[in-house]
């Protein structure tokens, strides 16, 4: 087994962590995970020894993501959101339970409509926890461009929530 | 407020603002209700967000996924530091990830997580585990069902042999199989793993875990050996053949 696939072993729940976080339904998450993994293996030679394999990995995680978006963006028109898992079921929700969950999902919707690169940014640093360093890596931009994404995306949402909380 | 304050004020909630920078602004916000409401503004989403994005549970990856991802093969899952033949008798660290999985060594199994270092209870050989000192001596001569800290637990005829189980006090679990004059170890598995057999599959010197006796169920070759058949082996010096 090559050191690559080894190491790749050691961040698989790392990588599965980051695609739940990038996408919200878990199916989707799931084949974003899947497709990174079977990518990573087919470019091994492109790794360098002795840099992350998760951050690169993580690159790679999200350029496929990217290019879904795209795809979807030129379908979207002609399909159905998929539903967020927790529309799929509300087995034994109280009413506070019932408000909460109306008032999360606004905020994933707000999160959603952004920028996809402030949404980016936002999903790695703030709900994946990566440094600044880390995630201008992972999106291939410097970090003054990230804080830059960052700070407009968390502004937009904090006008958001004064301004049409459900 | 401009987008440089907003950038200001996420780089401190976020950690990435630093020693007299950090200091610097809070001493600012400290003078400045506005920004410090702000400030407030920004933690608020942050810790709606959290609340709105729950992390999810950290994924475990057994055998069976990491086949299907491609990643589980015949190779080695393990880093065996100690390569060269003088360094054997040290620690061995094994290490296998995501949990419990299932890997081969050389043809064996390893199950679980190790970092360990079983006293010289085994060295790596040519590629493979081979029982040595109390090890090798309790799987030569002990019967089965008896032992301590070492027991012994079945022995039964494979295709390559005859195989015995064994387990350590508060240790590992494993098979081992005769191989010339001495034992090899297809198969171990580390304390974490050690969930004892159903009831409904116990077998002889049993409180082994499941996994040690599901590769005996894949190994085995008729029915386990009687104590009668362990003791002419035993005298025979397990020139079973």
């Amino acid at each position: 087994m090559s050191d690559l696939r080894r190491q790749l072993i050691a961040v698989l729940p790392r990588l599965h962590r980051l695609a739940g976080v990038i996408v919200r339904n878990r199916q989707d998450g799931d084949d974003l995970f899947q497709k990174t993994i079977a990518r990573v293996l087919e470019r091994e030679d492109g790794w360098e020894p002795g840099s992350r394999l998760d951050l690169w990995a993580a690159r790679i995680m999200k350029n496929i993501w990217l290019d879904e978006v795209r795809m979807r963006n030129r379908w979207a028109r002609l399909v159905e959101p998929m539903p967020e898992d927790d529309l799929l079921s509300d087995e034994g929700a109280t009413a506070s339970d019932l408000e909460r969950s109306t008032e999360n999902r606004w905020l994933r919707e707000q999160v959603e409509a952004l920028p996809e690169e402030q949404r980016l940014a936002i999903k790695l640093v703030v709900l994946n926890e990566l440094s600044y360093s880390e995630a201008a890596e992972i999106l291939e931009i410097p970090e003054g461009t990230l804080t830059s994404r960052l700070a407009r995306g968390r502004a937009a949402l904090s006008r958001q929530i004064m301004e049409g909380r459900p | 407020m401009t987008d440089r304050i907003h950038e200001e004020i996420v780089a401190y909630l976020d950690g990435e603002m630093t020693g007299a920078a950090r200091l610097a602004f809070e001493t600012r916000m400290a003078g400045d209700p506005g920004l410090a409401q702000a400030a407030d503004d920004h933690r608020d989403v942050l810790t709606q967000l959290h609340i709105a994005y729950p992390v999810p549970a950290e994924k475990r990856f057994d055998a069976a996924e990491l086949e299907k991802l491609g990643l589980w093969d015949q190779g080695v899952v393990t880093q065996l530091a100690p390569k060269r033949e003088a360094r054997q008798r040290r620690r061995i660290s094994v290490s296998l990830w995501c949990g419990a999985i299932a890997a081969s060594l050389v043809g064996g199994l390893i199950i679980g997580r190790m970092d360990w270092w079983e006293q010289g209870l085994v060295i790596q050989q040519h590629g493979q585990l081979v029982a040595t000192s109390r090890l090798d001596k309790a799987l030569t001569e002990w019967a089965d069902g008896v032992g301590s800290p070492i027991h012994i637990g079945l022995s039964f005829r494979s295709a390559k042999g005859v195989c015995r189980t064994f387990r350590i006090d508060g240790g590992y679990a494993g098979i081992g199989c005769r191989d010339g004059n001495g034992w090899t170890i297809p198969m171990l598995a580390n304390p974490s793993s050690l969930v004892p057999a159903s009831p409904d599959f116990r077998l002889a010197g049993s409180d082994f875990p499941a996994s040690v006796m599901n590769e005996v169920d894949a190994r085995i070759v008729g029915e386990p050996l009687t104590q009668r058949e362990v003791e002419d082996l035993r005298r025979q010096a397990w020139r079973s053949q």
